[in-house]
């Protein structure tokens, strides 16, 4: 009975971090069919979800003060063994580009003049992005 | 008895099974087949759908590079794809003998062929003569090169790329170019003077894909499911040869079998198998045996057969330097959803640089896979590369690959294969082509080139290399081991040197033309 609830805890709280992961990439509701991905990869990927202390910290950090996860993990990123952020965030990832919410089958012909706009206003969002994160990982100590 | 045993359903195995075939002859191999199904019909049906699982694997099979990053060929990551290497496992070492990887070879019916990118390139004099150890003439693999050409059906255009690739007789015609390789081609064609725009030379791809039926073979629907599924209809792979084979019963089929050891008498071979389902131990017995197993696999035969743990052989590998390369003009160019990788193919050669260029499109791959590495928060990586991927090839550049006294293999008392790498580097060319691919409104730098590690791509040879007079774990030039009447080796492990084109059709041929001279030895004796 205890071990039932404490992994339905587990699974509700992994349900809750993926809404919110889900929430930092689209809008609206993720539908049943990611949640239920992204609990079930925990189970199945081994090593996915054995962080260290520290990288447990940042997540329920992250989830706690509300933070911004995409602007946080570039932070966090690394080479070698990839940080828990970066494990999670990649997973949601694949998970909708496999679910229907794949950019490339929606493409369009936008031209060059554009795309060029469009990637300069881009890396004025990267850059804002990239700053805020920073403070982030400073003000809240995230590792 | 058999007249001929050949070990391996590869693309050398089954070369001299198509010149060998007959009731004499027999082939072995294990034969592993996929089990796992992809069921969409293109990759834009598997992303719109709801076959995620699918795509990411039962066992999430496409997020091995979750924790840590993978050095896996994207090719070989897929649900679908992973039974091509459950062969031999081996390791590679690079520099300070730091560990770089863990592969495997193939037990795959159609061997590593069911991954390849289908690029079937002949080599010509200049080649051969640049590498100055090969002891065959090009003579003697051209008339098998153009069998292959008309077994298999190439794709292809004979333009500025011709000299460089020869053949070109009855070419089907070429596989389909997205916007931006066609364009490029299009300012080539327009700037080229002398056949080269600041010494690069550029031309449609020749490659073993079928842009319309063949032979009672229907032709691809490029679907971009080529990193996701295997024995795609219009795609070659030596396992369709084998099948046609055992239809037209041409040959014996050892199939779930595998070679564990053999012994050479005067008058024979006498193959000990297993029968990988059943743990039972057959025995063959053929006058010749043919090796075609890849390099690293007939290696260890040969090693484990001659007790030689420990010994060290020279190994060649023919590992790319992969460079992305942008066209501002196409970018924000609506992604055709119907390619196939492998778009044009490039050279310096009328400069005397002798390299070879794959322009790749990278249509057919997840977006997950690239997004990590641009240095940027993950979702703007995909925001960018809504308007970068039309634009953007990729370079696969190969050059020359002689053999190096650094880089080995040998056999380990555990009984897995161990390669030492030290000696490897970016390819010189790649800064030629950043240079030349400007005139072309391409641009790059060369802090974007990489280079995977030595095995990533599978081009191996060098182990056993063919010689005029063999020494030591040398072979004849008619494939055979330098101390053997009647054991031949037939795949990349004789060639000793790779020019920089790709090797896969030279692999065939002159395994053709050693089951072709096996065959003429056999009747002279017989007469």
């Amino acid at each position: 009975m205890m071990k039932k609830s404490t992994w339905e805890s587990e699974r509700q709280d992994l349900m809750q971090e993926a809404r919110v992961l889900f929430s930092s990439f689209f809008a609206g509701a993720p539908s049943k069919k990611i949640l239920e991905l992204y609990v079930n990869a925990h189970l199945e990927i081994e090593g996915l979800g054995k962080p260290s202390i520290q990288e447990s910290i940042t997540i329920y950090k992250i989830l706690k003060y509300d933070l911004k996860p995409l602007e946080i993990e570039p932070w966090l990123r690394r080479k070698g063994r990839r940080h828990l952020l970066t494990q999670k965030l990649m997973l949601m990832m694949y998970i909708c580009e496999c679910g229907g919410y794949a950019p490339q089958i929606r493409s369009a012909n936008v031209g060059f003049f554009y795309s060029v706009l469009y990637l300069l206003l881009l890396g004025i969002k990267v850059v804002c992005s990239l700053l805020r994160g920073k403070w982030q990982v400073m003000r809240y100590k995230l590792v | 008895m058999f007249e001929y045993a050949v070990v391996g359903s590869g693309p050398a195995g089954i070369s001299a099974a198509l010149q060998l075939n007959g009731p004499e002859t027999c082939l072995i191999d294990v034969g592993d087949i996929s089990e796992a199904r992809f069921s969409p019909s293109s990759l834009k049906e598997a992303l719109v759908g709801s076959h995620a699982k699918e795509v990411l694997g039962d066992h999430w099979e496409m997020l091995d590079n979750l924790i840590n990053p993978t050095n896996c060929h994207p090719k070989l990551r897929a649900q679908a794809m992973r039974y091509i290497c459950r062969g031999e496992p081996f390791k590679v070492f690079g520099r300070a003998g730091l560990l770089l990887a863990k592969g495997c070879g193939s037990f795959a019916k159609g061997g590593m062929a069911n991954v390849w990118g289908g690029q079937l390139l002949r080599y010509n004099e200049n080649d051969l003569g640049r590498m100055r150890d090969w002891p065959i003439s090009i003579d003697e693999l051209n008339p098998f090169y153009s069998e292959l050409e008309r077994h298999i059906g190439i794709s292809g255009i004979n333009d500025d790329m011709g000299d460089y690739l020869g053949g070109g007789v009855n070419l089907l015609p070429p596989t389909p170019l997205c916007g931006t390789a066609s364009k490029l081609l299009q300012k080539f064609n327009k700037k080229k003077k002398n056949g080269h725009v600041r010494g690069l030379s550029l031309g449609h791809a020749r490659l073993a894909v079928l842009t319309k039926p063949y032979r009672g073979r229907e032709a691809y629907s490029f679907t971009e499911t080529e990193f996701f599924r295997v024995g795609q209809e219009g795609i070659y792979s030596p396992a369709q040869t084998l099948n046609d084979l055992k239809k037209e019963n041409k040959i014996k089929h050892f199939d779930r079998h595998k070679l564990l050891s053999y012994e050479e008498l005067e008058d024979r071979v006498i193959l000990n198998l297993l029968s990988v389902d059943d743990n039972c131990h057959v025995r063959v017995e053929a006058k010749k045996l043919l090796l075609g197993c890849g390099t690293i696999q007939s290696t260890k035969l040969i090693l484990e057969n001659k007790g030689m743990n420990g010994r060290e052989l020279p190994f060649i590998d023919h590992p790319p330097t992969l460079l992305p390369i942008f066209f501002p003009m196409y970018f924000g160019t609506r992604l055709p959803m119907s390619s196939y990788p492998i778009q044009l193919i490039g050279s310096h050669y009328k400069v005397n640089c002798n390299d070879m260029i794959s322009f790749y499109y990278t249509g057919g791959m997840l977006w997950s896979d690239m997004v990590p590495d641009i240095p940027m928060p993950l979702h703007y990586g995909f925001q960018a590369l809504k308007v970068l991927i039309g634009g953007m090839l990729v370079a696969q550049i190969w050059e020359d690959a002689p053999a190096n006294p650094n880089n080995k293999i040998s056999l380990k008392s555990n009984g897995e294969m161990e390669i030492s790498y030290p000696c490897y580097d970016v390819a010189n060319s790649a800064k030629l082509l950043a240079t030349s691919i400007r005139s072309l409104g391409g641009l790059t730098s060369m802090r974007l080139a990489s280079l995977p590690i030595p095995s990533w791509g599978f081009h191996h040879a060098g182990t056993l290399p063919m010689r005029e007079n063999p020494s030591l774990f040398e072979t004849h030039v008619d494939g055979r081991l330098w101390d053997s009447k009647r054991v031949y080796i037939i795949d990349g492990s004789v060639l000793p040197s790779l020019p920089a084109k790709n090797c896969s059709l030279t692999i065939m041929a002159n395994s053709a033309r050693i089951a072709v001279l096996l065959k003429k030895k056999s009747k002279k004796v017989c007469s």
